[in-house]
């Protein structure tokens, strides 16, 4: 007689075996996810600069020429147009200018009103006015942020004879805590790094049990002399062997090649995954057990991705989401995996810091285990 | 081709698709379903995020400026601390979000132009929020001192009016103007929609493959051009009548503007689906089971156009090699004409390189596909026989019925 832990390693062999039986799945799996990331690594991480500005320089003077050396000098904004009148302008901005990408148009036009010159260095407050092309909103706010700040600054220069250092100290002091630069791929990186994990582990879970019902064999999966609770996790080691060497792999391209800081404590990380694979993994048989064919349970599993796409914080904080939303967050396992990623990563956290997460995943798992052994077993008798 | 043929195939496929629930609901809520998911996620805008005090003042300014961040819908004030340090565990915990200094001497102006700031810590961990609420703490702040100081300078006499900005701006923006992102993204995004009938198709002709029914199709009198095509149809179908409820709904729940021809855009919707399906086709044609199919379909249909169509990130700031490179792809085109006709209300004719290409693609796609099809079916059977001899040395085998009984 094997003990169960003999008979889960068995069972998990056998999953192995059929994994390497197919040559395209996991290969695919790997490279593409590994290839997305870098996507959306290098897709994020590209600053948004050389907006196209057009001008309508109505004023012609010193003052308005250097507005708009001033405006071309940032990283942001390059003059592309110097156009006539508003008019023509605005219609300007529905038009063509790149055959490959026609919709990057004029983002921002400039219109300096006759008189500014005069009416600047006499002292007065002089009008401009910005015209943004709200078809492109994420340019356009940028454009909008960096030639706001332009203008007053060159406005201060003008007037007040002042640079930005001399005013400095009267505006509101701010410092930025662990993503310093508000660099964009420090977040969307564990995120993504995360979501591939939890995809490609599902996916291969949810396959577990639907394959052998396809195939026929789970009647011979259930006469077989094994408890419910060991075919379970027999079904669910071996994708998180794999889903945890993908991880690692992840962790590494992370913090090696993009850059990503690992703040914290290492072994935590490692440890707090394994718990969170196996709440998932649970999931994933679960899912398994409930779809009739593979392709329904891949269907369900994308379903799923897609619902807890909006409680686990993958895009925008869990903290600035309606409160229903929060709570009902607090069921899902990659919420917590994700603070507590994105926490030990970047905020240095500790398991001070995060037990609540921990306990919640501790939890969470052993529910949906326990629940998926009890419908297996019902399904039996 | 023949059109009989065709429309029998398409009937059974319509057949298929009607009784399986999953394929059903693929391609008629999956689209509706995945617009508000991803609606929601994109568009969010941070409501009462948590700030953090430290006041050091007490007095009557500072309690002005907490209630001015309170009073914000951006913000709420979630707790005080007595020092800078203390604030450290639970920005770690992200039980707060931003905290706000302020300074002993704030409020208290004298005439040598000291100016008593405060000192706003931001969580950078999330940019976008981050600087949503950087950006309104640090308005509230700056308005809040100046407004103390205008006061100040009245009541030592003097003209408020130079606090003011040297140069007025004035803002106007053109088609969206409240710049709401959904705006931007949704005609894009009804395009990532129509590619759920699309992996649907992939799926339908790779589960054919794999039970072996895709070899009598094909053994049928029925030719290929007309197989794919019939197979092809009611996914075409299902797609436009997905295009309507999308268009409806953007028009009701999130009051897109629609300036365009809506025949041009229906025109170059039927496109961009045709070229859809001609790459599930494509892919269908070249991998033969339903879970590789399934990768793949998400490889060519999610990734390109999501983050290199421009929809979220703009084109023109990618390398002039990928701009090349996503010519190829139908969602490029899709994006920049789909966002022109909805937001500008440009005709097709000024951006007539785009339709075209689009239109090449849509037929095109199909063509290589059946080219590639017919070939397929002759030249690989007798290697396909000699890989499964190989494959059935190993203990655990799986074999398409069809396959192992030939």
């Amino acid at each position: 007689m094997k003990s169960t832990i003999n008979r889960t390693l068995d069972i998990a062999w056998k999953e192995l075996l059929h994994m390497r039986k197919d040559r395209v799945l996991l290969p695919f799996l790997v490279i593409g996810f590994l290839l997305e990331l870098t996507f959306v690594a290098w897709a994020t991480s590209q600053p948004i600069d050389n907006l196209n500005m057009a001008v309508v320089d109505l004023d012609q003077s010193e003052q308005s020429a250097a507005l708009v050396a001033a405006l071309d000098a940032t990283d942001t904004l390059t003059l592309r147009h110097e156009v006539a009148d508003e008019a023509t302008a605005i219609e300007a901005m529905d038009q063509v200018n790149t055959v490959l990408t026609p919709h990057a148009n004029t983002i921002l036009t400039l219109v300096i009103p006759a008189g500014f010159g005069d009416t600047l260095t006499s002292g007065g407050q002089p009008d401009v006015r910005i015209i943004l092309n709200g078809a492109e909103s994420v340019s356009a706010r940028e454009a909008r942020r960096v030639a706001e700040q332009t203008i007053l600054e060159q406005g201060m220069r003008v007037r007040f004879n002042m640079e930005p250092a001399d005013y400095e100290d009267q505006l509101p002091q701010v410092t930025v805590k662990y993503n310093e630069d508000l660099e964009r791929s420090w977040y969307t990186l564990p995120g993504e790094a995360a979501l591939i994990f939890y995809m490609v582990t599902m996916a291969l879970a949810a396959l577990a049990i639907s394959r052998e019902r396809e195939w026929g064999t789970y009647e011979q999966l259930r006469v077989m002399p094994f408890r419910s609770v060991e075919v379970i996790l027999g079904k669910a080691l071996s994708p998180m062997l794999v889903g945890y060497v993908l991880f690692l792999s992840v962790l590494a391209l992370m913090t090696l090649v993009f850059g990503v800081p690992l703040r914290g404590s290492l072994p935590l990380l490692l440890i707090v995954a394994v718990l969170y694979l196996l709440a998932e993994m649970g999931k994933g048989v679960l899912l398994s057990m409930m779809a009739r064919t593979q392709l329904q349970a891949v269907l369900l599993v994308f379903v799923l991705v897609m619902v807890d796409l909006i409680f686990s914080g993958y895009a925008v904080a869990v903290e600035t989401l309606p409160q229903l939303v929060q709570t009902i967050a607090n069921f899902i396992p990659i919420r917590h995996w994700l603070v507590i990623l994105r926490g030990v990563m970047l905020k240095n956290a500790g398991l001070d810091v995060l037990w609540p997460h921990i306990v919640a995943l501790i939890a969470i798992g052993a529910v949906i285990i326990i629940f998926t052994a009890w419908q297996y077993r019902r399904n039996a008798s | 081709m023949n059109l009989r043929h065709m429309f029998a195939l398409a009937r059974k496929e319509f057949y298929h698709i009607v009784r399986d629930p999953g394929t059903f609901l693929l391609v008629t809520v999956g689209p509706v379903f995945l617009m508000i998911v991803f609606t929601y996620m994109l568009t969010s805008e941070v409501k009462n995020a948590p700030v953090g005090v430290i006041d050091h003042a007490h007095n009557d300014a500072s309690a002005e400026l907490i209630d001015r961040i309170e009073a914000d819908p951006v913000t709420r004030i979630a707790a005080y601390y007595e020092s800078v340090d203390a604030t450290d565990l639970d920005f770690q915990r992200g039980d707060i979000v931003a905290a706000v200094e302020i300074p002993e001497n704030y409020g208290q102006f004298s005439l040598l132009g000291d100016v008593p700031t405060v000192h706003m810590i931001v969580d950078g961990m999330e940019p976008t929020s981050a600087e949503q609420v950087l950006e309104t703490v640090y308005t509230i702040a700056d308005e809040h001192t100046r407004d103390l100081a205008g006061d100040a300078l009245s009541g030592f006499g003097l003209d408020s009016s130079l606090l003011d900005l040297p140069i007025n701006v004035e803002t106007e923006t053109l088609f969206n103007p409240d710049l709401r992102s959904i705006v931007d993204f949704y005609p894009g995004l009804m395009g990532m929609m129509l590619t759920l009938p699309a992996l649907a198709l992939a799926l339908s002709l790779a589960k054919e493959a794999e039970n072996g029914t895709l070899e009598q199709l094909v053994a049928s009198p029925v030719d290929k051009r007309a197989l794919l095509a019939g197979k092809m149809l009611p996914y075409l179908v299902f797609g436009m009548i997905d295009v309507v409820i999308l268009f409806i709904m953007g028009q009701v729940a999130y009051s897109v503007p629609f300036r365009g021809s809506l025949l041009e855009y229906m025109l170059v919707a039927l496109l961009f689906n045709m070229a859809n399906l001609g790459l599930a086709l494509l892919i269908a044609v070249f991998v033969r089971s339903q879970q590789v199919a399934i990768i793949v379909a998400f490889l060519v249909f999610f990734v390109p156009p999501f983050f290199l169509s421009g929809m979220f990130f703009p084109a023109d700031a990618m390398p002039f090699i990928v701009q090349l490179e996503m010519v190829e792809f139908p969602s490029m085109h899709y994006v920049s004409l789909a966002k022109a006709i909805f937001l500008q209300g440009t005709s097709i004719r000024d951006l007539l390189f785009n339709f075209v290409i689009l239109a090449i693609l849509g037929i095109e796609l199909f063509e290589i596909a059946a080219f590639i099809f017919r070939k397929k079916i002759i030249v690989t059977v007798p290697w396909r026989k000699w890989f499964n001899r190989d494959e059935k040395r190993q203990s655990l085998t799986q074999q398409p019925i069809a396959q192992s009984r030939g």
